[in-house]
């Protein structure tokens, strides 16, 4: 199968060049489609954020964050923000013309075997998708435009593994041809079973480890591709949090050396007393008493220490937050306090994240959009409210199920439903379904199509950002 | 309670442990009590260090050695108190009569064993059967728990199965040799949700046909909610609530469990239905447990209660049964109405 990177000719596929993907892919067969529209895609003319958008009932942190900018918190972002000039963004928007399916044809998804390949060289030279904040952004202060910190374009990560000494070398297709944008102020929720790829796909938008495939634009800029050196002082930017906070902390550290060694690998403050005093600020912004710092972890209880752990990312003034499973090593009782601050850091510092999570009610709670995997492919994308509501997706609608009701007690545990495409194994990673990936476990799988043709991320309802790959959706 | 319904499997009786611990001796249950009838699910709820497990260690004597220590109390399970038993005699009730699942599959299973060697030696180890006769019991066991393709899976080794089939493999030695209590400590805290929801379905799936009792340990109320007939809330090394499940849930008579179950997060999703705004502050119990080397004066909980007054720092309440067999509670507000709260405090 061949792939963008495959081609030969993959320069000429480059935006600007307005071919239609081929009717193969074509997503609803006979039945009048829907433009394929792209997670970068400029979304339609009118449909751009409204201050007052119904699916976002919060107040949205950024109109907070702009009131403020004085703080130091935030005020490198905010001048970030700034040097986007808006002549450039109209220049380089007439260049390329909304419909970026010509760019990336859908058949390339999924490749049988994997080519690791280094990208071509044309590739990185592709600016950043442009135009307005589409619908599901949450609203912003009218007339200003805001740019996505974070652009993902078709990241895959292929680990290649062995089995035997002279086995053949096969590969495990961890995340495969993901793509999304996170704005400033905004919170993307990813969620999936455990083998999903969520974790894999955080460190390789990181780059904790290297993408096989595919780019990843902070700040407009691609730091794929970018030497070490060059992606340290970016590095600062995006901090990470994660899942067991008892095995993220070295116990050999006090809680002020733990939170203070960013400071000292930025050269961020220019004497001890100053990474006392920036430590100090870091862990009050997360709750915790100066006391805290000459302790140890394993003095603290579950919930300091991952308070020690998102103080150790703030320390730093990240820009971009990735929470790896924050929750689920913690108690119900304490999972609520940490959300709490979450959310209460995001508004008070601007702060875009990432959450990922295994738990639906914790992503629901947490972020503006939701993206589900599964095998390594997002399956669904959209605006929270929409995607808790429609549930397009068959295994959407199986991780929705799966959530354990308070509410389902006793006397209606008799109609308990059995969610039968649960049971079924899921497919492997190492040789993964031809078709849709979910069609070994999917109740609605048709033979001949599903498990044969990748179907693609698409938008159901044109201008809804709200997207599914399912060849069945139920409308 | 099981009234009318003969003696209970397994009665607790004012349970005392005590734990040696690096800052001295703790008082980690103080007169625990209660029952698990026969065939239903009893649920232990409350945050980590109330003493959930403390608990369910205590009942078949699997304390940490040396250092715990039953202090006082009994265990009565089907007629014998366990707490007297020898330990020869405890063992062959231990794995046979009484089954456990634990947090961490992976740690509870020997990693250089074949799984099907440990079924085979959990199910040879009470019973006189040939090597091949147990290990066709094995297989039906692991058919019985859902492990797809269970003639392969039979030789894999822990490291080679997914969480949730681990923790499938453990189910299936758990109740190998029928037992009539099964003790679950935290059995889906370490899967995702997905894997979460087939254990909880299996268990039901248990309970219904085998007869089984069922003692299960989670700090999530949503998923005690999904299983159990009665739930008891442990607090500070102490019963602070108990009652039908039902009841428990949609009317916690205790503010430590109100609080509790205020913290979780809707799970109907469906737009307009949630009962906490998306993005919005949740209600959180503010500070922790109480250090039980020194536990508060009084009621255990007042030092983080919203509903504390005077009396509740000056004498400790004891469970006072709510009307209509509802259960008991312990807090001096059980049993009064709003207005008479409103009045005390």
């Amino acid at each position: 199968m061949s792939g963008p990177y495959d081609n030969d000719d993959n320069d000429d596929r480059l935006p600007g060049r307005d071919t239609d993907p081929p009717p193969a892919v074509d997503p609803r067969g006979e039945r009048p489609r829907p433009r394929l529209i792209r997670v970068s895609d400029p979304p339609e003319a009118g449909s751009e954020a409204e201050d007052d958008s119904p699916l976002l009932p919060d107040s949205h942190p950024a109109s907070v964050r702009n009131s403020h900018s004085g703080s130091p918190e935030d005020s490198h972002s905010v001048a970030d923000e700034d040097s986007h000039s808006s002549a450039a963004e109209d220049d380089r928007d007439s260049q390329f013309p909304p419909d970026r399916d010509s760019q990336f044809p859908p058949e390339d998804l999924s490749p049988a075997r994997p080519r690791v390949r280094s990208i071509p060289p044309g590739l990185s030279e592709i600016p950043p998708p442009l135009g307005e904040t589409p619908s599901d952004a949450p609203p912003v202060t009218r007339g200003q435009r805001v740019r996505p910190l974070l652009v993902v374009e078709r990241l895959s990560k292929v680990f290649p593994i062995r089995q035997g000494l002279f086995g053949d070398p096969q590969f495990l297709h961890a995340v495969e041809d993901v793509s999304f944008y996170l704005r400033r102020s905004e919170t993307l929720g990813i969620v999936g079973e455990s083998g999903s790829g969520k974790s894999t796909l955080a460190r390789a938008v990181l780059r904790l480890t290297e993408p096989t495939f595919g780019r990843v634009l902070f700040d407009d800029r691609d730091i794929t591709r970018m030497s070490q050196a060059d992606l340290r002082p970016i590095r600062r930017r995006m901090q990470i949090i994660f899942q067991d906070p008892s095995a993220a902390l070295n116990p050999r550290m006090t809680v002020r050396e733990i939170v203070g060694e960013g400071l000292s690998i930025f050269r961020m403050a220019k004497d001890d007393a100053e990474a006392t005093a920036l430590v100090e600020k870091a862990l009050s912004l997360t709750g915790l008493p100066p006391e805290t710092m000459p302790r140890f972890p394993h003095e603290l209880s579950g919930g300091q220490k991952q308070r020690v752990g998102i103080a150790r990312a703030l320390a730093v003034k990240p820009e971009l937050l990735v929470c790896d499973e924050p929750l689920s090593a913690l108690d119900v009782s304490v999972q609520a306090q940490i959300m709490n601050l979450l959310l209460r850091l995001q508004r008070d510092l601007g702060l875009s994240m990432l959450f990922i999570s295994h738990d639906l009610r914790a992503v629901a709670h947490t972020s503006h959009r939701v993206a589900v995997m599964f095998l390594g492919k997002i399956v669904e994308m959209g605006p929270t409210a929409t995607v808790c509501e429609r549930r397009y997706h068959p295994y959407t609608r199986a991780l929705f199920d799966a959530v354990p009701r308070l509410t389902r007690s006793t006397d209606s545990r008799a109609r308990l439903p059995i969610v039968t495409d649960l049971a079924a194994d899921t497919p492997s990673a190492i040789d993964p379904p031809k078709g849709c990936v979910y069609a070994p476990r999917c109740p609605h799988a048709e033979k001949g199509k599903c498990d044969v043709e990748v179907p693609v991320l698409t938008e159901v309802v044109p201008g809804s950002h709200h997207r599914v790959a399912c060849w069945h959706p139920e409308v | 309670m099981s009234a009318g319904e003969g003696e209970p499997l397994l009665s607790v009786r004012d349970l005392t442990v005590k734990l040696a611990t690096d800052g001295g001796a703790v008082r980690a249950l103080s007169g625990v009590s209660f029952d698990v009838p026969r065939g239903k699910v009893v649920g232990l709820m409350g945050e980590s260090g109330c003493g959930k497990t403390v608990t369910a260690l205590s009942i078949v004597r699997l304390l940490p050695e040396p250092g715990g220590l039953i202090a006082r109390g009994s265990v009565t399970f089907d007629g014998q108190d366990l707490t007297a038993l020898s330990e020869r005699a405890l063992n062959d009730i231990r794995g046979k009569r009484i089954g456990f699942v634990f947090q961490d599959p992976l740690a509870s299973l020997n990693p250089v064993y074949r799984v099907g060697d440990q079924i085979l030696e959990a199910i040879r180890l009470h019973e006189r059967i040939s090597r091949s006769e147990a290990r066709r019991r094995a297989l039906e066991l692991l058919q019985r728990v859902g492990v797809p393709q269970p003639e392969d899976r039979i030789h894999a080794y822990p490291h080679e199965l997914s969480g949730g089939l681990r923790q499938r493999v453990m189910i299936a030695i758990a109740i190998a040799c029928s037992p009539s209590l099964v003790i679950a400590d935290e059995p889906t805290s370490a899967l995702d949700m997905v894997t979460q929801r087939q254990i909880v379905l299996l268990f039901r799936d248990l309970v219904r046909t085998q007869g089984m009792s069922l003692l299960l340990i989670a700090h999530d109320p949503a998923l005690l909610a999904e299983l159990s007939d009665e739930i008891v809330v442990l607090y500070a090394g102490q019963v602070v609530e108990r009652g039908p499940a039902s009841r428990v849930l949609a009317e916690p008579a205790h503010p430590y469990t109100q609080a509790l179950l205020r913290s979780v997060l809707p799970d109907d999703l469906r737009g307009s239905a949630a009962r906490v705004l998306p993005r919005s502050q949740l209600p959180v119990i503010e500070g922790t447990p109480p250090d039980l080397r020194d536990p508060p004066h009084g009621c255990r909980f007042q030092p983080r209660c919203a509903l504390a007054f005077d009396r509740c720092a000056a004498e400790p309440p004891s469970l006072v049964a709510l009307p209509g067999a509802q259960g008991e509670a312990r807090c001096l507000l059980t049993g009064s109405t709003p207005a008479r709260a409103e009045a005390l405090s």
